[in-house]
């Protein structure tokens, strides 16, 4: 039972790194991401082959990982900001395949479809089942704290300004540009972190753990819990985490349905709740930045 | 008679109010100017009157019919016919098809070469993409489309704005010929002085509420009126 | 002859790609939103025929027929259910309910049809040999049946007056409202188009490859990248531009391999929006 709790928590920490890096980026400046998952594998991955089989420290790999989704994140909101936002959407879902595709494709380098395994875990002072779920949790704090002074510091605020009126910000300042691309980085870097963590915490990934249904589930937990607001994407995720889990239980209960058929079942439960939201609730079950 | 009367009107986007109770009324072969400071709520009152402001309250009528219940689609069929302060045709569309979106038919074809008749610029340019005419065409065209459906209110939004000083001559000279075909005429207008000189009345905004109002001769020769909002030369 | 026959193959899928951009691009123009769910509407385009040639007994004149009918219905049905409800919100919701409806498509589909592949039924006969340049009669058959489509797509457009409509208010939401053009009409129009646009390229697919599940879904991201080299919001823009990608990423397989295929998309793309951001025919379009 303690051990479930304990995956149950570590699990829902790691879509909560998501949840609240998605709501950096687009609850707070605007920005839409649909390529989380993309940058989510990159963390993944650049930690996992740092440390797979070498002796490279688990903790500068984790950093690694996390510097190289920000710059990955940071280099293409750059290429597509220039003219317009609609264009990010479509442009980070694509990156997010592109990725996917080429962790499949560069056999040599990332072990295709097959994956890597024997990833070290997270060294730490605990016993070795509880590290991981400590520090997935201390991660989390250390985010939401630190979005917490960034939202009120002159950035943030400028951040906000530039949210709520995009056309008065740009006349008061001209770089308007610089501050969406930085926020877009430092969602890309807790994204790298977070997949880092979770390649920690499995000690083995492959390529179809990095589908775009993960990007949509983050998404359903920001719009569930209300973008721009961190009590938005823990409620969000929590909702979220026992969805997926309940799910499963459900499959326990259900035998007669087929594996394949509850994974059919739950990506259109997971559709449905996502046009619903959209439509019927897009300020979110906690109220988004427009309602104070 | 009265065609166009709003009383207490309210517009707003969002939670704020902008436009703040305003009494305004427009006669049949009137033509009316509204001036006032950046950002006083002008364009955002006349969206209200078209329809196209996300919220609207007070009391707003069109020749005695309720406008307020009705869809910014429906009101131009009551007579009402709109130039927008910015993109004010349609960019993509030729000069003719700008002008042929306002009706088809018989009607519509003689319509269209009165229009070319009224704007011969335009006749000469039936088929280029409004997005590549100059300025003042695209003001003519602007006018054009709105005078196409025959309205008996033409709601215009600036018209002088992007222009230079001897093209927005020209479209006062125009404004005024429209009374020649019956049509009645509420104008925002920056060039407060001149657009008054055309006008019969007009009304001064600021806030989103009405600073002055009055006939155009007594404004204009109001001291107060051409310290706070005419500006010593034009 | 080789890079003839490349390019044939990449002309035909570069056809199939224009329906798609096509269909994003319109309803990105008109409704002004980027629809993920694009792709999926053609999955169910390719499962309708499949399942009228299962119970007609295999006509596909038949089948696409009856599966422009039905998608488009299914189109229509999305607009009034879902898409209708989001006008006043930002795009980006639209675009959220669009992945939420793509895929509860393909979870409905592969909940009733399985994850088996079908194919679709076509009259096969064998290529026609010009000195090494092969042309497979389905394949001109496909590349009629798309030009032909795309040009009464056009025609509708740019010949009607409910066209001009479509277009004017894609030029200019107020603007159209205060001319008294309902966007009621209009959406109904566009809803339509995109279902008709979709059943074909859905048969299309089903005819060059199997039925599954993904189809629609895995062409969506070359068909987004040739909506935006087209210059996104400019139909006409799209549909070169994803003729043009088809053919080069055809043409590029021998020395990219063919893993990488869909990643020749996204580079062009990215090489576009560095060097030309308003895409290869685009205006910069109005900021709104
Ligand atoms: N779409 C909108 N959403 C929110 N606020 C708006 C919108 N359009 C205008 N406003 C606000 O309403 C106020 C009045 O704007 P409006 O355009 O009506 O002014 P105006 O009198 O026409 O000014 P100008 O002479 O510059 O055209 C401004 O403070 C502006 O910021
Ligand atoms: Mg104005």
């Amino acid at each position: 039972m303690i051990h479930y709790v304990i995956t149950l928590l570590s699990i829902g920490g790691i879509y909560l790194l998501l949840a609240q890096a998605l709501n950096l980026q687009f609850g707070f400046a605007g920005l839409p991401n649909f390529g989380i998952v993309g940058f989510f594998a990159i963390g993944s991955y650049a930690s996992a082959l740092l440390t797979a089989n070498g002796n490279f420290p688990v903790y500068g790999a984790m950093l690694i990982a996390g510097l190289l989704a920000a710059l990955m994140s940071f280099g293409l909101a750059r290429i597509v900001l220039r003219l317009r936002t609609d264009y990010l959407a479509i442009v980070t879902l694509s990156f997010s395949e592109i990725v996917r595709i080429l962790v499949i494709g560069e056999e040599q380098i990332t072990n295709g479809p097959r994956g890597v395994s024997g990833i070290p875990g997270i060294p730490l002072l605990w016993s070795p089942g509880v590290n991981a779920v400590v520090l997935i949790i201390a991660v989390n704090v250390l985010v939401a704290l630190a979005t917490h002074l960034l939202v009120r510091s002159p950035f943030g605020r400028s951040i906000r300004a530039m949210r709520d009126d995009e056309a008065a910000f740009a006349s008061i300042s001209k770089s308007a540009v610089s501050y969406k691309l930085r926020v877009f980085g430092l969602g890309g870097f807790v994204m790298g972190v977070a997949g880092a963590l979770y390649a920690h915490y499995f000690g083995y990934i492959s390529p179809d753990q990095f589908l775009p249904l993960t990007t949509f589930y983050v998404w359903i937990a920001v719009i569930l819990g209300g973008a721009g607001r961190l009590s938005g994407a823990l409620i969000g995720t929590i909702v979220l985490t026992l969805f997926l889990e309940g799910s499963r239980f459900l499959r326990d209960v259900l035998p007669f349905i087929s594996e394949v058929e509850m994974a059919s079942v739950r990506i259109g439960a997971i559709g449905f709740a996502l046009m619903v939201l959209a439509s019927r609730r897009p300020q979110g079950i906690m109220g988004d930045f427009t309602s104070k | 008679m009265r065609l166009l009367e709003l009383k207490e009107l309210r517009v707003g986007y969002g939670e704020v109010d902008i436009v703040r109770g305003i009494d305004l009324h427009v006669e049949e072969n009137e033509i009316v100017t509204i001036a006032g400071t950046n950002g006083a709520g002008k364009s955002t009152l006349v969206k209200g009157v078209m329809g196209l402001a996300p919220r609207t309250s007070g009391q707003m009528t069109f020749a005695g019919q309720d406008l307020l219940s009705r869809s910014a689609e429906d009101r131009r069929s009551l007579g009402i016919s709109y130039v927008p302060q910015v993109a004010n045709v349609f960019p993509s569309l030729s000069v003719s098809e700008n002008l042929s979106i306002m009706g088809r038919g018989q009607n519509a074809k003689s319509r269209m070469d009165e229009m070319f008749s009224m704007f011969p610029a335009l006749g000469r340019r039936k088929r280029t993409q409004a997005r590549a005419l100059s300025g003042g065409e695209r003001q003519q065209l602007a006018f054009a489309r709105a005078l196409m459906s025959q309205p008996k209110l033409i709601v215009l939004d600036e018209p002088t704005a992007a222009l230079s000083p001897a093209l927005s001559t020209q479209v006062f000279e125009q404004v005024k010929q429209l009374l020649s075909m019956d049509v009645a005429v509420l104008m925002i207008e920056q060039r407060a002085r001149q657009s008054l000189k055309i006008s019969h009345r007009g009304y001064i905004l600021d806030s989103g509420k009405v600073a002055m109002v009055g006939p155009a001769e007594q404004l204009l020769a109001d001291p107060e009126m051409e310290e706070l909002y005419l500006g010593v030369h034009e | 002859m080789f890079y003839a026959n490349l390019a044939m193959s990449g002309l035909v899928q570069g056809l199939l790609l224009a329906t798609l951009a096509l269909s994003v691009s319109l309803c990105f123009s008109v409704a002004k939103f980027t629809n993920a769910a694009t792709g999926d509407f053609m999955t169910v385009g390719a499962y309708v025929v499949v399942a009228i040639q299962a119970v007609t007994g295999g006509s596909l004149m038949l089948g696409v027929l009856g599966s422009c009918i039905v998608t488009a219905l299914i189109s229509l049905l999305a607009y009034w259910l879902l898409f209708r409800h989001l006008a006043h919100v930002s795009p980006i919701m639209s675009l959220v309910a669009s992945v939420g409806l793509a895929l509860f498509l393909r979870s409905v589909l592969s909940l009733f049809a399985g994850h088996e592949q079908y194919a679709i039924d076509y009259p096969i006969a064998r290529a026609i040999n010009f000195h090494g340049f092969l042309i497979v009669p389905i394949d001109l058959w496909v590349a009629l049946a798309s030009v032909a489509l795309l040009a009464l797509v056009f025609a509708v457009l740019y010949l009607t007056p409910i066209g001009l409509q479509v277009r004017a208010l894609a030029d200019n939401r107020d603007l159209a409202r205060a001319a008294g053009i309902r966007s009621r009409g209009v959406m109904i129009v566009l809803w339509s188009l995109i279902g008709i646009v979709s059943a074909v390229g859905g048969t299309i697919i089903g005819i060059k490859t199997v039925v599954i599940p993904d189809i629609g879904w895995n062409l969506l991201l070359p068909g987004f990248a040739a909506a935006i080299l087209g210059g996104l919001g400019n139909p006409l823009g799209a549909v070169i531009a994803a003729i043009l990608l088809g053919i080069c990423q055809e043409l590029s397989t021998p020395m990219v391999g063919f893993v990488y295929k869909t990643i020749f998309s996204f580079a062009v793309l990215i090489a576009v929006l560095i060097w030309k951001p308003e895409g290869l025919f685009g205006r910069v379009e109005q900021v709104r």
